[in-house]
């Protein structure tokens, strides 16, 4: 009883004693506004196009129009709404974080998702959910009280773990839906991809002819995302699996046009780096002096 | 005093956090394995799957088939060759990968397409074609793809399969229309 007690408590300590990896969650979030402005510019013809011929679903609900108000305007001034987010965006960018416009931010993706949504995939999902629990990334900028303090650290490291969660959750429902599934048991799955006219990029045939590599792949494919939810808490093994992440979405991003899913997933792996991370990169790249 | 009340405050504040990641954490790990339907049915298990836990992204059902629309119009008494236009703006993004609109234009042919798809099942064409819906396909179909005046428009919308034993693909029609886009009322 006793040893579960201090157990919580250690727990408990966790979240208040003070905010974790600031610089290192700071370039997180940075990298993920950086990333919205170049979805939403990129985004912005094929919106414009599509509100010329379709009309958004919206709610009658009050607080349903006030939350999608940015979704409404784009229905009407489609250029209007992505001006004002670009401009949003890049004010995200020079500022330090704080709370309101990281409410803002997520406010702003959510709307951007619900604008595109004949035109949006699994990575803007990603995009506004990871916005969502990044809300309280942001140190106050003013002096507060001690136990103001308290909240927002705990806040601010919640936040931060919710981030590393939603993300490993990725990789386990995927991981085990194909573990169940007989085509990706099989290697099968593989054969199929190769047959993707929309996603399959036509340099790449022939890769995934040989139903032997397809077992590897396909397996390499669940060992990785099931290892993943599992090695990317251990020190040891964290950045080994993140190094492996990326060259799995890399390959995700040429050989399945799936550019905005691997990238985002890519900046994903920025919140489990850590302060010192940084500092390894650092000093790779400059050598200490004689 | 003040010391030991915000020590109090402090430790609530801690287990408060502690107590919020733990619930979390447990239902992401229970919602994960219970199956699908059973969890949707209820408004926490269904928030959990739609925002939570997202994907899976590459499920077997969906690798299986891929999606055409297939289009003819008619033009100096002849109809043109049926064109498969997304397959068109795929072969552009790959050629021009900064092309990214184009990849997404497939999308919204798809998202209408299945829609159009879904109401042909119950209903006839005297039904669906005033449908917002489909005012919305022929829009984007006259405006993106045609591109001209035309009095005759035949769509073609359906899946491929592709069988790995026989290395052999299938299509599935799922509906075909051939029409009067100027009878056809503006979806905007």
């Amino acid at each position: 009883m006793l040893r579960l007690n201090s157990l919580i408590q250690q727990a408990s300590d966790y979240f208040i004693n003070g905010f974790r990896q600031p610089a290192s969650t700071r370039i997180f979030f940075k990298a993920l506004v950086v990333y919205a402005l170049v979805k939403l510019i990129l985004m912005w013809p094929a919106c414009r196009m599509v509100l010329q011929h379709h009309t958004l679903p919206l709610p009658r609900s009050i607080p349903g129009k006030l939350f999608l108000a940015p979704a409404f305007l784009a229905n009407l001034y489609p250029d209007v709404f992505f001006s004002v987010g670009a401009a949003l965006i890049v004010l995200l960018i020079v500022v330090k974080p704080h709370i309101i416009l990281n409410l803002l931010f997520f406010w702003l993706t959510f709307n951007l998702y619900v604008v595109g949504f004949p035109v949006t995939d699994g990575s803007d999902v990603v995009l506004f959910m990871l916005s969502f629990w990044a809300i309280p990334l942001a140190h106050p900028r003013s002096l507060v009280s001690e136990s103001q303090l308290f909240v927002r650290a705990a806040l601010f490291n919640v936040g931060r773990l919710f981030c590393q969660f939603f993300v490993v959750m990725v990789y386990a429902v995927s991981g085990l839906d194909k573990i169940r599934s007989e085509g990706w048991q099989t290697g099968e799955a593989f054969a199929y991809v190769e047959h993707l006219e929309f996603l399959f990029n036509p340099l790449f045939k022939g890769i995934f002819e040989y139903p032997v590599w397809n077992l590897l792949f396909s397996w390499s494919t669940l060992a990785f995302e099931l290892s993943f939810c599992v090695l990317i808490w251990i020190n040891k093994t964290r950045l080994p699996i993140i190094i492996i992440g990326i060259i799995f979405h890399l390959f995700i991003w040429i050989v399945l046009s799936l550019p905005d899913f691997a990238l985002i997933m890519i900046l994903s792996y920025l919140i489990f780096l850590r302060n010192s991370d940084y500092e390894k990169i650092r000093s790779m790249f400059r050598p200490a002096l004689p | 005093m003040k010391d030991a009340s915000n020590l109090s405050f402090k430790r609530r504040v801690g287990l408060a956090a502690f107590v919020i990641v733990l619930v979390h954490a447990l239902l992401s790990v229970l919602i994960l394995f219970i199956p699908k339907p059973v969890a949707n049915s209820n408004s926490i298990g269904l928030m959990y799957n739609r925002l939570m836990l997202i994907g899976p992204f590459f499920d077997e059902a969906r690798i299986k088939t891929s999606p055409h629309l297939y289009v003819r119009y008619f033009e100096n008494e002849t109809w043109t060759p049926p064109k498969d236009y997304a397959m068109d703006n795929f072969t552009i993004y790959c050629r021009r990968p900064w092309r990214y609109d184009k990849l997404r234009l497939t999308y919204v042919e798809r998202y209408l397409s299945n829609k159009v798809g879904q109401m042909n099942k119950t209903n006839d064409f005297g039904e669906v074609k005033d449908s917002r819906v489909f005012r919305e396909l022929n829009q984007f179909v006259v405006h993106e793809y045609v591109e001209r005046p035309t009095d005759s428009i035949a769509l073609v919308y359906g899946h491929s399969r592709y069988f790995p034993n026989t290395h052999t693909t299938r299509f599935d029609t799922t509906f075909e229309y051939t029409y009067n886009p100027n009878e056809i009322a503006p979806a905007k």
